[in-house]
């Protein structure tokens, strides 16, 4: 049994790990940030709880948290549905369910692209979408021309049509 | 090539709404063209859709859901080392986290805050057992051990739960206090509204305030008494229907004589909607409605319009509606 200072180092480094990308994917399914924050809190407790039984591999945990995750939504869906009284509940909820999955995978997938590609790309792709930049404004912040920030777009636009082409 | 027509990246401008003059009618005209790709196009679009970030992304504070997290899994200061322990305050901790929702703890002076964002509400019941009802955008703190004792800023209802020993206070940003024993009643403190209100349902409560009066104001049942913050007049009135005062927990947006400024603000509160005055007579002009909170803002001015002459629109870039 590990100690409490040692799990809570490692908890510290999940949670660095994790939990950015677990509350994105929460707030993405549910639309409610109260409601995401507590059931990530709660998938992390869980994962307290029973780490001493997950094999000690990265994948194992990853897989542990997002299994925990997904089904406290579905749980938390379900409890709200049920307040709408739905007609065919089992539809709208497999509906859901196939829904969540896909985003769980989508979002993985752009976080994934994200860090494949060159920090500058990433970051200057990022100015575009995020922040609503033009490429002139862009240009000038970065002290570079509006051709090169055009190429950086392109090649992050490249990547992107190519790594998601099953979902755009 | 299609490509040699269009680049990717003026698409992506076109879609992402950032292109210039040049580059808009570019695409536009080669939207209607037979060169058109509507596949490329498309798929550019549902690009653009599924790399939206979240709106909270900025806002998240990893190490402070660290220290939520630790504060629920391991109690302070104590030094049981079987796990079996901890698992007993975790499982209280998880009843915690799920009633509460956002209830930050902070450890370095043990202040409970919970608070509600632009149109949440929220009910809470403190560990005394009174009842908190808090409209959007409000937040009430209290230090650890002690709910009897709050801050409130914002609105909120409350049911105080009875305890002759121990005075259930509740004091507003502009130091206006009020003492209940056992009893129900509304408080309405927005800092920026104009003044601050206390409506009394049931009970008996006391009012001072350490800015505005010296005299402690005893309340009776549906009295309501407003605050004016330019002079600090205490005003007392009867109410007719109570209805009126919690409309707010029925999903109703109530003004009473109020400043056109004062709805402003509440419409901001509740739905997110930023009212700009370009004319000060119209932003100090009082009306009496009351709105479901579902009520689209442009029936809203309408309404209004009818009582008070005045213009508005939206300014599409900031997003805010003037008003003049």
């Amino acid at each position: 049994m590990k100690s409490v200072r040692v799990k809570k180092k490692i908890f510290s480094e999940l949670f660095d790990k994790y939990y950015k990308r677990l509350f994105n994917y929460a707030v993405k399914v549910i639309n409610h940030r109260d409601v995401a924050e507590s059931l990530v809190q709660e998938t992390f407790i869980k994962l307290w709880e029973n780490i001493e039984n997950i094999k000690d591999d990265e994948r194992s945990i990853e897989s542990y948290l997002i299994t925990v995750l997904k089904n406290k939504i579905i749980d938390n869906h379900r409890k709200n549905k049920t307040q709408e009284k739905h007609l065919n509940l089992y539809k709208l909820n497999t509906e859901f369910t196939t829904d969540m999955n896909n985003v769980w995978e989508l979002e993985k997938e752009i976080d994934d692209i994200y860090n494949s590609l060159q920090p500058k790309t990433s970051e200057i792709f990022k100015l575009s979408r995020d922040k609503g930049l033009t490429y002139q404004e862009i240009a000038s912040l970065k002290n570079i021309s509006i051709k090169t920030v055009e190429s950086h777009i392109s090649k992050a636009l490249h990547t992107f049509r190519k790594k998601l082409k099953d979902y755009l | 090539m299609k490509h040699n027509l269009v680049e990717e990246v003026e698409i992506w401008a076109y879609v992402s709404k950032n292109a210039d003059e040049v580059t808009r009618i570019k695409i536009e005209n080669w939207k209607n063209s037979n060169n058109f790709d509507k596949e490329l196009f498309n798929s550019i679009v549902k690009l653009y859709e599924v790399t939206e970030k979240n709106p909270f992304d900025d806002t998240i504070d990893i190490e402070e859901e660290k220290t939520k997290f630790f504060s629920a899994v391991v109690p302070a200061n104590r030094k049981s080392r079987t796990i079996q322990k901890y698992l007993k305050y975790a499982a209280v901790v998880i009843l915690f986290i799920s009633i509460a929702g956002t209830a930050y703890q902070f450890l370095s002076n043990n202040i409970i805050s919970l608070e509600t964002g632009y149109g949440q509400e929220r009910e809470i019941i403190l560990s005394d057992g009174s009842v908190v009802w808090l409209n959007a955008g409000s937040k009430i703190s209290y230090k650890e051990g002690f709910p009897r004792t709050i801050q409130l800023q914002g609105e909120a209802f409350f049911e105080v739960a009875k305890d002759k020993t121990h005075p259930f206070t509740v004091e507003t940003p502009d130091n206006v206090i009020v003492k209940a024993l056992g009893t129900s009643f509304n408080i309405k403190a927005y800092p920026e509204n104009t003044y601050s209100e206390t409506t009394l349902l049931t009970g008996k409560v006391e009012v001072s305030s350490k800015n505005y009066f010296e005299e402690k104001i005893i309340m009776l049942p549906n009295n309501n008494i407003r605050i004016l913050k330019v002079d600090g007049t205490p005003l007392k009135t009867l109410i007719q229907n109570k209805q009126t005062v919690l409309a707010w927990r029925n999903g109703k947006i109530r003004f009473e004589n109020a400043p056109f400024k004062d709805i402003a603000n509440d419409l901001n509160n509740q739905l997110n909607i930023k009212l700009v005055f370009e004319n000060t007579t119209i932003a100090n002009s009082k009306f009496t409605a009351i709105f479901d909170k579902s009520t689209p803002i442009e029936e809203i001015l309408e309404i209004l319009k009818a009582s008070k002459n005045f213009k508005y629109n939206l300014n599409q870039q900031t997003n805010e509606w003037l008003i003049k």
